[in-house]
């Protein structure tokens, strides 16, 4: 009994404690809270997540399920699935590609505006 | 002995049927066992149900099938953790322990409301799921209230299994006992941890951190623990264990170091910030499983070879699951490392990789198990191997099928994905692989069909009396 003890107390305490140092694990926080994006290497794509962030695209769009809301999808991976004039007809006017869907059409925003857009969201592999 | 015994048959079954009455000294668990046995077997066919649903959405042969692919997948989910392997495995617990430790179950009523709690949990999580309300986080999807209810079945489950260990007053409780006690409490553990909805980072790490002990501490362990206990009693080697048992203690304690770091494998390629050391951490472990790997496989290995009672249906089972297990560490190994991932990681390979985990190592072995519980808690000796043989045709052929399949088919996807070549290209590449991987589904539908029939035969076959029913008696020592 005592052997079984010490094992499944000792087990658990490792299982504890891995647990709980690894939600520790280092965590940027909020890409708002910084001055730039992660993975926009380019200066298009640098300024694509200002213009991001402007054209209030994270009122519905979430990346590394952070800062933004869950109204549409996550963005985290968009770059692997949307090439970056995809993305650019996409967001000119969404119903052309995803009839029906609740995203509107941003005819606001100019060409090289939708160009910086397209070009950092491609960056998010 | 009486008169009216004339024939030698008659007198071996007076003397087995009078053992077999003495012998039969756990009722409660034996009864609480075969209901979890029977419940784990309809789980299954809500697994292969709705794993076949999906794999024909995901081809043109499914267009007009209905029903959500996202919430179908979590039905898939959940039905596989929670109505299939977890029931299988606290049935087989049921059975396992008060025999370990020589002490009927602590309570029948608890082991009872347990099996009840079950599947109103697993009826809720397939209402909730159906309807859409979804937590939407990877094998977490119930809502928060039915994370609730999952506790409270868990302190039942846990406060019956150890209240009966400790009540035994065993002086000297095998490593068999310790791995299931220790899987028990990952289960609960980890999902303490799972259930709460964090955000960002720190959701993505306690989501991955959370499949991957489930998988690793509670199916994993759980299954060796299990495996601990069955295989001296089907070879007949209790006495003398035919390898030394400091490798147990050796395969125990790397598992309990090296399992919950390397679950960190999981977020290397998903543009998650876990620092660099997690991450690092997380691959090495993850190649450090290899040690706990080989010890395994040596022990199940050495029980098989050295068998006094012969290679019976249960034991061929275990083959099979060992092989699968060392496929799907070594797998496991080589696509922890970065370089690799970067290619396979978001692609069907990973797929194939969980079906040959969740399918190929623990659904096998937990057949085996279940083989070996199911005589021993009905009454008579039903006779097991004919469908059974098939059953494991049928389930090995169909998860090989499937694995390699979707294997490839991740090879094709990734790379294509990683050249820019766009996902719909990528996704038009691997229709074949994905309609191959159908036949495969659909040879493992029959197998869990075969298996379905098996138990139902068991369970409503009455006792025999024939001379080969009381030898296979004989075979089914309780």
């Amino acid at each position: 009994m005592g052997k079984f003890l010490v094992s499944v107390g000792v087990g658990s305490l490792i299982l504890v404690g891995w647990l709980v140092s690894s939600l520790t694990t280092y965590n940027v926080g909020p890409i708002n809270a910084h001055a730039g994006p992660w993975f926009a290497d380019t200066e298009l794509a640098k300024n694509g997540w200002s213009q991001f962030q402007s054209a209030g695209c994270a009122q519905c769009h979430s990346i590394l399920g952070q800062q933004g809301q869950s109204t549409g999808p996550d963005l985290t991976q968009v770059g692997k699935r949307w090439k970056a004039d995809q993305i650019k007809k996409l967001v000119r006017d969404p119903q052309s590609i995803f009839v029906g869907t609740r995203m509107p059409s941003y005819p606001q925003l100019s060409e090289a505006q939708l160009d910086q857009i397209a070009s950092y969201l491609e960056t998010l592999k | 002995m009486k008169s009216e015994l004339r024939s030698t048959s008659d007198l071996v079954r007076g003397n087995i049927m009078a053992n077999v009455a003495s012998e039969a000294r756990y009722p409660s668990a034996d009864n609480v066992a075969l209901k979890f046995v029977v419940g784990s077997a309809i789980g299954l066919l809500v697994v292969v149900l709705s794993g076949l649903i999906m794999s024909l959405q995901l081809t043109s042969l499914g267009n007009g099938i209905g029903g959500l692919f996202v919430n179908i997948r979590g039905i898939h989910l959940q039905a596989i953790i929670f109505a299939w392997l977890s029931m299988g495995l606290m049935g087989a617990i049921y059975y396992a322990v008060p025999r370990i430790c020589g002490r009927d179950l602590l309570s029948k009523a608890l082991g009872n409301v347990h099996f009840a709690l079950m599947w109103v949990a697993v009826g809720l999580v397939a209402v909730t799921l159906l309807l859409g309300y979804s937590e939407g986080r990877e094998y977490l999807e119930p809502i928060l209230p039915i994370d609730f209810a999952v506790v409270v079945i868990w302190v039942i489950f846990v406060t019956n299994i150890l209240g009966t260990i400790i009540a035994s007053r065993a002086k000297t409780v095998p490593y068999s006992a310790i791995f299931i006690t220790v899987s028990i409490i990952y289960l609960g553990v980890n999902y303490l941890l799972g259930m709460v909805p964090l955000r960002g980072l720190q959701d993505a790490v306690a989501v991955w951190t959370f499949a991957h002990n489930q998988v690793n501490g509670w199916f994993m362990v759980g299954l060796m623990g299990l495996m601990y206990f069955a295989l001296p009693r089907l070879t007949g080697l209790e006495d003398n264990p035919p390898h030394n048992t400091k490798l147990t203690a050796i395969h125990f304690w790397t598992l309990m170091v090296f399992i919950p770091p390397s679950a960190m494998h999981h977020l290397l390629y998903q543009s998650v910030p876990v620092s660099e050391f997690w991450k690092e951490l997380g691959q090495w472990t993850s190649v450090g499983m290899l040690i706990p790997t080989g010890i395994w496989t040596y022990v199940v290995y050495s029980y098989i070879k050295n068998s006094r009672k012969g290679f019976t249906l249960p034991l061929k089972f275990f083959a099979v699951t060992t092989v699968f297990y060392l496929l799907n560490c070594l797998q496991g190994a080589v696509q922890s490392i970065r370089a690799i991932n970067d290619i396979t990681h978001g692609s069907q390979w990973t797929i194939g990789h969980a079906h040959l985990a969740l399918v190929g190592f623990i659904s096998t072995g937990l057949f085996g198990l279940l083989y070996f519980v199911l005589p021993r808690v009905v009454k008579g000796a039903p006779a097991l191997d004919k469908v059974g043989g098939m059953h494991l045709a049928f389930s090995a052929a169909g998860l090989a099928i499937m694995w390699v399949t979707l294997t490839i088919a991740g090879l094709v996807q990734g790379s294509m994905l990683s050249s820019g070549q766009g996902f719909w290209a990528a996704r038009e590449a691997i229709q074949p692989y994905l309609i191959v991987r159908i036949i495969g589904g659909v040879t493992y539908a029959v197998a869990a069909a075969l298996f379905f029939y098996n138990v139902l035969a068991a369970v409503r076959r009455p006792a025999e009396t024939t001379p080969e029913a009381i030898g296979r008696q004989a075979l089914v020592q309780r």
